[in-house]
């Protein structure tokens, strides 16, 4: 055994002292691994106060680890008389501490963690620790086996208890891991061998509370428990979700490892099942009946020709199953006695829940599935005539449905079922096989879950076209007064072959699409009601599936990079395009916050996503393939010769749409999606409408009708910063910069409107798009950046000055210097104006780092910058890729580098920075000891602040300076 | 070492160099001197008198003169410290000046109607209850608010990563040690008591040791640490 010297008075006297800080406190208690340290430590109030939970901010608790308890842990082994009186004594709600005095349980002779136990059972319950259940098992165990018998019943009774108070949800949310673990695998096998019955009666109880506490699980004795365990035996349907469905399986296993060692009598154990009212224990009953039919076999054939027990509901299952596996214990006459009730058929028929006529045919079918259905309990056993009756039987139908159990649950599978399958379709030819889709109606015998439905026919319909997309497609009049449903899936077929290059007769797809566009929007095609809202009811699908097959044609290319489909298809394709834009507004997809503020709204998504915009879209592709017949490569062109005069049917269109009574934001963003194209083909146009089409300020009037904006954030969000924009769109700039200091919420997402306007902007700055001299830029035009980064949103503003950095960390090395300069400038206007506050606001901010690590500005600057920023946010981010930079240019500033770093060290409140940039850390203050002077002294503060925070091993560098010197 | 004799000719700064050559200047000793010449210059020579006393035993009235040290260190550190930290102190004496000087006479107070003994209740000035509220507000105060005991390891444990609470074995710890020399500050009628020597080094060792677990290097005292630690774990 190992031995330990003990400490003199003079010793310990020496040391309290020492050990005033928590941190040096947590040093020495750390390594401290000598048992004879516990009574003087004692004596002097160490193991008193356990640090309480915490609330953090941004809600929950947070808890601290206790040194003192996990000391006591390694000693527990050692000394465990005296570790069991002060961890019994402790009284906290700190769960780390309540995990060190289980493990000091479990580390400790079976006589002391039996004056534990108490304790350990009072922690698991009042700080529902239920993950450690399978240690507290463990410890049971451990008792349970060494004559600690009481105390292993005791630690169970608390910690493994069921506490009826708790909510349904709190049931359902612990960890059951741990309870099932612990119980199943140490409480039964250990207690079941020393205290059987008292163990047992424990586990009915908490069966009891565990059906009582999920409320509706009960009506009287009824506690559906067919429902939630179907079998009281591991079986397939068992579906162990909840509680209570676990708890049967170790309720059933206790039983049954008692009567099997011998530790209880069958005719002990049955009738402790009789007593609790509800159903499980009846089943659990005829269960342990089954299981030990050789113990009482006169017991089983009672139970076997027990009438009441043949028809009784909820222990269907049971019932089956001791059928199955004892019929043979009865004698032939007995046999015979109960297929007499087979043959007399069930004593009331239930109705019918296919609503089928009740006439004799109907009964007797029932009535002989009933009986075929009770047959198969005993199939094993069948002879003559009923063996017979149960082949014939199973030759129709199969096996049957629901013969042992009240409800059957299946894999589940995704998506619809078909009639047929491509290949048959392809078989039948195609006029017959649009016949045979359209024909197609479900067979209301095979209602269910497996059935075909009609959106699993058109599905397979969908992939039969596309087998042949170009000869189908010369004879797609034959979905001509076809159900929508199926004229929407040839079309996405004829979709996506031309995305894929594939020919097809775009006269005959055009002249569908025609007749589409004259049937009545709202006309009921639907081919059935049994699949409830999932096949569409009007064409409105079907036309918007008509939008995107236009624009795919007007796209499609040729390996030449010329349009696929002729000028001559122009008449047609027009002919189609135009109804389209009678499409509605709305779009498919619901936000809350849609039109509430339409300068923040997420218009691109909405508007792809409408009817009416997605028409818009084509009549845009349109626009952008006639020029391609008009001109021989438009790459050599400026701009469209003639202009809009080439198109008039193109213009007239949009000028039209600018002044519908019932135009909308969805039908407007459209302009603002391809600006460019709009810009090449007829600038003047576009200069002449472009108040109209980003009309802003029509948000002061009415916000509802400010339609201007959903071409703004779709003209953001879809095309790069383009100082010939920038000219045609000054105004609107101008404004939105504006209308950023008027925000509410945050824009900082890259996805986010206001965020995307300060990307044009500071891209326009750096490109030297308002001039060349930094302070020039920074001021002209009416000083857009400047209040771009002053004045508005906080949110705009800073998203304005990362996205310098964040654009810069990936291939910024080769900018030139003036562009270096004004990004330098802009950052210095910047923070003397309101970066700092911005900073000091944000302790976490990020605003300066991604410039700091990109390596693009001279380290010098960087440096310098970088120390007041961190010195205003002392959380700033990305603090890794900071430090990485840091630690490579550190030697130009050491002192400032070493501040810089002791600042991030003091910012890390969590404790999951450092961590992640210690080795950074330890290139830089090596570098700042090494130069000397303040700045050593610097470091060596910072050495000791970290060696505070329990980064002990950069006390080496001391070491290493002491060495040195 | 040789009792020390006062001489009034002799040069401070070269006696308080003899001294200084005299005493043990431990690491944490020069760290916490350094602590106190930085965080709280008031207080310095006070500390660094003391540790001087304690290296010359025969120094008249040393016990006491370091007992009043270690003391007012204990009490006054955390509002030199803590600049913006009130007073604890309730100023009773100039309270009760206040209302002495308004308080009326007993024969004032009661008409002639009751005499002291039967009256249930007197009128007062209500200045003078003002004053009485005051005064009793304050107490009050005074009764409600941290010891400086506890606002002292408040303000070390500032910097403690964990945020933990202050420990109150510590603060208990820290005031056991002041009262030990709180004790000797006192003048008698009588001799002084006999101070255990041993006692009053380890006394004020702990005293030091304590601040410096907060204040010194904390790689000062994990070295001492790690030597406790090597002989005990063996």
């Amino acid at each position: 055994m190992q031995s330990f010297s003990k400490p003199t008075n003079e010793l310990i006297e020496a040391t309290i002292p020492l050990l005033a800080s928590p941190q040096h406190e947590r040093y020495f208690l750390d390594r401290l691994d000598n048992p004879h340290w516990i009574t003087p430590l004692r004596e002097h109030g160490f193991f008193q106060h356990p640090p309480a939970p915490e609330e953090v901010s941004g809600g929950g608790v947070r808890c601290q680890a206790w040194p003192q308890s996990r000391y006591l842990v390694r000693m527990a082994s050692h000394a465990p008389k005296e570790v069991a009186e002060i961890l019994a004594e402790i009284d906290s709600d700190n769960w780390i501490v309540a995990r060190d005095i289980i493990e000091a349980g479990e580390e400790m002779r079976p006589e002391y963690a039996a004056k534990l136990a108490p304790k350990i059972g009072e922690l698991i319950e009042q700080l529902g620790l239920w993950y450690k259940l399978d240690d507290v098992g463990g410890i049971a165990a451990r008792l349970a086996r060494e004559n600690e018998a009481d105390a292993a019943v005791d630690l169970v009774k608390t910690a493994f208890a069921i506490d009826r108070r708790k909510t349904t949800t709190t049931l359902r949310h612990r960890d059951d891991y741990g309870y099932f673990e612990g119980l199943r695998d140490s409480v039964i096998p250990s207690l079941i061998a020393v205290r059987a019955s008292e163990l047992l009666e424990l586990l009915i109880r908490w069966m009891s509370e565990a059906i009582e506490t999920e409320e509706g699980r009960r009506i009287g004795g009824d506690d559906f428990s067919y429902v939630w365990r179907p079998a009281i035996e591991d079986h397939e349907q068992n579906r162990d979700f909840d509680f209570a469905a676990k708890l049967v399986g170790c309720v059933r296993d206790a039983f049954e490892l008692a009567i099997r060692d011998g530790h209880l009598r069958l005719s002990d154990a049955l009738p402790m099942l009789e007593e609790p009212e509800y159903l499980l224990f009846r089943r659990l009953h005829l269960h342990l009946i089954t299981e030990f039919a050789d113990h009482d076999p006169e017991l089983a054939r009672r139970t076997m020709l027990d009438r009441s027990l043949f028809g009784a509901y909820g222990c269907k299952h049971e019932h089956a199953r001791l059928m199955g596996q004892r019929f043979g214990l009865l004698s032939k006459q007995q046999q015979a006695e109960w297929l007499e009730w087979i043959e007399a058929g069930p004593e009331k028929m239930e109705p019918d829940y296919r609503d089928e006529s009740e006439d004799d045919e109907s009964r007797q079918r029932r009535r002989e599935y009933w009986q075929f259905q009770k047959l198969h309990w005993i199939r094993d056993h069948l002879t003559d005539m009923w063996r017979t009756f149960y082949e014939r039987k199973f030759e129709e139908h199969g096996k049957p449905d629901l013969a042992d159990l009240h409800v059957y649950s299946s894999g589940g599978r995704w998506g619809h079922e078909s009639p047929y399958t491509a290949e048959q379709l392809s078989e039948m030819g195609f006029e017959a096989a649009v016949e045979a889709v359209a024909r197609w109606r479900l067979d209301p015998e095979q209602r269910g879950l497996d059935e075909p439905t009609v959106e699993g026919l058109a599905g397979t319909f969908q992939e039969y076209v596309a087998l042949d997309a170009l000869t189908f497609s010369s004879q797609a009049r034959q979905l001509e007064d076809k159900p929508a449903v199926y004229v929407r899936r040839f079309l996405r077929a004829m979709e996506a072959a031309v995305k894929e290059g594939k020919q097809i007769d775009l006269v005959s797809v055009l002249a569908l699409c025609e007749w589409v566009l004259n049937r009545p929007v709202d006309e009921d095609t639907s081919p059935t009601n049994a699949d409830g809202g999932l096949v569409e009811r009007d064409w409105q699908w079907c036309r918007d599936t008509i939008a995107d097959l236009l624009q795919e044609i007007c796209k499609a290319k040729d390996d030449a990079q010329r349009p696929r489909f002729g000028v001559q298809h122009r008449e047609k394709l027009w002919a189609v395009i135009k109804p389209l834009l009678n499409s509605p507004t709305k779009s498919y997809i619901l936000r809350e916050d849609a039109e509430k503020d339409p300068r923040i709204t997420d218009w691109p998504q909405l508007a792809l996503n409408s009817p009416r915009g997605r028409a818009m879209n084509a009549v845009v592709a349109y626009a952008d393939w006639m020029p391609d017949h008009l001109v021989e490569d438009r790459k050599e062109q400026r701009s469209l010769p003639g202009g809009f005069e080439q198109m008039p049917e193109v213009r007239e269109l949009l000028e039209d749409q600018l002044t519908r009574p019932d135009d909308h934001f969805t039908a407007r963003a459209a302009f603002g999606w391809r600006l460019g194209l709009l810009f090449w083909l007829d600038a003047d146009w576009l200069r002449r409408h472009a108040d109209t089409i980003f009309d802003l300020r029509a948000y002061e009037d009415d916000p509802s009708k400010a339609f201007g904006w959903a071409a703004w954030n779709t003209f953001l969000f879809a095309n790069r910063p383009r100082i010939e924009f920038y000219r045609i769109l000054r105004d609107q700039f101008s404004y939105a910069v504006d209308q950023a200091a008027t925000l509410e919420k945050p824009q900082d997402s890259r996805e986010q409107p206001f965020a995307q306007l300060a990307e044009h902007l500071i891209v326009l700055y750096g490109r030297g798009d308002f001039g060349r001299d930094a302070s020039e830029a920074f001021d002209a035009d009416s000083a857009i950046v400047k209040r771009l980064v002053t004045t508005t949103h906080e949110s705009v503003r800073s998203h304005a000055i990362e996205f310098v950095g964040m654009t810069l960390k990936d291939g910024g090395e080769d900018l030139p210097k003036e562009v270096v300069q004004r990004f330098k400038n802009l950052w210095e206007r910047y923070w003397e104006a309101i970066g700092a506050e911005d900073a000091e606001r944000n302790p976490g901010s990020y605003v300066f780092g991604y410039w700091f690590s990109c390596g693009v500005f001279d380290p010098e600057w960087s440096i310098v910058q970088l120390e007041k920023f961190v010195t205003a946010a002392r959380k700033a981010g990305p603090d890794h890729m900071i430090m990485k930079r840091l630690a490579s240019i550190c030697n130009i500033d050491p002192l400032r580098s070493a501040r810089i770093v002791g600042m991030l060290v003091d910012g890390d409140d969590e404790g999951w920075r450092v961590p992640s940039w210690k080795g950074e850390a330890r290139t830089v203050l090596i570098a700042a000891m090494k130069a000397g002077g303040e700045a050593k002294d610097v470091a060596e503060q910072v050495v000791d602040r970290l060696g505070r925070r329990g980064y002990v091993e950069f006390g080496e560098l001391l070491e290493k300076k002491s060495d040195d010197g | 070492m040789s009792a020390y004799v006062v001489n009034p000719n002799s040069n401070p700064q070269l006696v308080q160099g003899e001294l200084q050559a005299a005493i043990p200047y431990p690491p944490l000793r020069r760290e916490l001197l350094r602590w106190f010449q930085q965080e709280a210059p008031s207080l310095a020579p006070a500390y660094e008198g003391a540790v001087m006393l304690l290296g010359l035993p025969t120094f008249p009235g040393r016990v006491h003169f370091i007992a009043h040290a270690v003391r007012d260190i204990a009490d006054r550190l955390v509002f030199v410290l803590d600049d913006g930290l009130p007073s604890s102190r309730v100023q009773y004496e100039h309270h009760l000046d206040s209302i002495q000087d308004q308080w009326p006479s007993l024969d004032h107070l009661f008409d002639g109607s009751s005499s002291p003994e039967s009256a249930e209740a007197v009128s007062i000035p209500a200045s003078v209850a003002r004053h009485i509220s005051q005064l009793l507000t304050e107490h009050r105060g005074r009764r409600q608010r941290p010891s400086q005991y506890d606002l002292l390891f408040q303000w070390l444990m500032k910097q403690d990563p964990s945020h933990a609470a202050v420990n109150q074995r510590l603060v208990s710890s820290f005031k056991d040690i002041r009262q030990w020399f709180m004790a000797l500050t006192h003048l008698r009628r009588t001799a002084p008591p006999q101070v255990d020597e041993e006692q009053l080094c380890k006394r004020f060792e702990a005293f030091e040791k304590t601040l410096h677990s907060f204040v010194g290097s904390f790689f000062t005292g994990t070295r001492e640490l790690d030597a406790i630690l090597q002989q005990t774990n063996q």
